[in-house]
C-alpha cells in the first residue's frame, strides 16, 4: 500500500495531511492525482471547502480507507463477519452524523458533491431525508430557503389532494 | 430520450431562476455587509433531487406543496423512475412458479428473473404432457 501523503487546503487557509489512498476516494483529488498536476510539496487548494467541513470530509475518508484495505486483506471472510464488518462502519456513520446540525450536513453535502465523493454524498442525502420526512412544507421551505410560488388557492387545492399525507 | 426531458426543462427553468435570485442575494448581501450572518449555503436541484430520492411517499405527497417546481419534480415521470430505482437497488422482491403433477411431485419452478429460458419451455411442456 502506499502511504504517500498529500496536502489539501481549505478555503480559509487551513492545511491538512491526508494519506493518498484516503484521497482518492474523491473522484476530483484522484483525477489530479492520475495526471500528475498534484505537486509533492504543494497542497491542493479546495476554494469551496472550509476548514472545519474539510476536517469532517478527511474524518470520513480515512475511516472507510481503512475499511476498504479490511476488505482487501480478508477476501474469504464469512458471512457473519461481513455483517459484522458492516454493522460496524453503520454504527460509525450513525455516531458521525448524530451530533450535526443540519446547516453543517448541508455544508458537509455541498463539499462532498465539489469532490465527488458517491458514498458521502449517499449517506449526508440520506441523513437528511430521514431528517426532513415528518417536517411540515413550511419547515422545508425554510430549510432549503423556497419561496412559496403557489397562491393561497392552489396552495388549498394541492394540500386537499394529498390530504392523507398530512395525517 | 423522452424519459428525461420533462427534468430536463425543470432543470434548466430552476438554474436560470438560481440565478436571477443569486444575483439578487448579492445585491441583498452587499447592502447588509454589517451583517454577520452569513446565507445559509445554495443547494444546487440536483442535489435536492438527490435528497428527495430518498423520501418515503407519503412525505413526498406533502411536499407537493412547498412549491411549483417541486410539486413538478415530485410528479415527474423520470423522478418516479429514480425512486423506484433507488428504492429497488435495497429492496428486492422475488417471485417463483412451482409447477407441480397430478400426483402433486414438484415438476419444475419458473423463477422471475434470471431463468435460462430453454429450460422452462421444456418443464412447462413436460408439465402439460402430464
Amino acid at each position: 500500500m502506499s502511504s504517500n501523503m498529500i496536502m489539501l487546503k481549505s478555503s480559509d487557509g487551513a492545511s491538512f495531511e491526508i494519506e493518498e489512498a484516503a484521497a482518492r476516494k474523491s473522484k476530483i483529488i484522484a483525477n489530479m492525482i492520475e495526471v500528475e498536476c498534484v505537486d509533492e510539496d504543494k497542497a491542493i487548494p479546495l476554494q469551496n471547502v472550509t476548514g472545519n467541513i474539510l476536517a469532517l470530509v478527511i474524518e470520513y475518508c480515512n475511516k472507510h480507507i481503512v475499511d476498504d484495505d479490511d476488505d482487501v486483506a480478508t477476501e474469504e471472510a464469512s458471512e457473519e463477519e461481513e455483517e459484522a464488518k458492516k454493522k460496524k462502519v453503520d454504527d460509525w456513520e450513525a455516531e458521525f452524523m448524530n451530533s450535526m446540525s443540519l446547516e453543517t450536513m448541508f455544508e458537509l453535502l455541498l463539499a462532498a458533491n465539489y469532490l465527488n465523493i458517491k458514498s458521502l454524498i449517499d449517506l449526508v442525502c440520506q441523513t437528511i431525508a430521514n431528517n426532513i420526512k415528518d417536517k411540515t412544507p413550511e419547515e422545508v421551505r425554510k430549510i432549503f430557503s423556497i419561496e412559496n410560488d403557489f397562491t393561497p388557492e392552489e396552495e388549498e387545492e394541492i394540500r386537499k389532494e394529498n390530504a392523507w399525507a398530512f395525517g | 430520450m423522452a424519459f428525461s426531458s420533462d427534468i430536463a426543462v425543470i432543470l434548466q427553468r430552476e438554474r436560470r431562476r438560481m440565478k436571477r435570485r443569486s444575483t439578487g442575494i448579492r445585491r441583498r448581501i452587499r447592502r447588509e455587509i454589517c451583517k454577520s450572518h452569513e446565507p445559509s449555503p445554495e443547494i444546487p436541484f440536483d442535489i435536492v433531487i438527490e435528497i428527495l430520492t430518498r423520501l418515503p411517499a407519503k412525505s413526498l405527497m406533502r411536499f407537493k406543496s412547498v412549491s411549483k417546481l417541486w410539486s413538478s419534480l415530485i410528479c415527474s415521470r423520470n423522478f418516479t423512475d429514480r425512486l423506484l430505482r433507488v428504492s429497488s437497488s435495497s429492496l428486492h422482491l422475488y417471485m417463483t412458479v412451482s409447477f407441480y403433477d397430478n400426483k402433486g411431485q414438484l415438476r419444475g419452478k419458473l423463477p422471475s428473473s434470471t431463468s435460462p429460458p430453454g429450460s422452462d419451455i421444456t418443464t412447462m411442456s413436460s408439465f402439460v404432457t402430464v
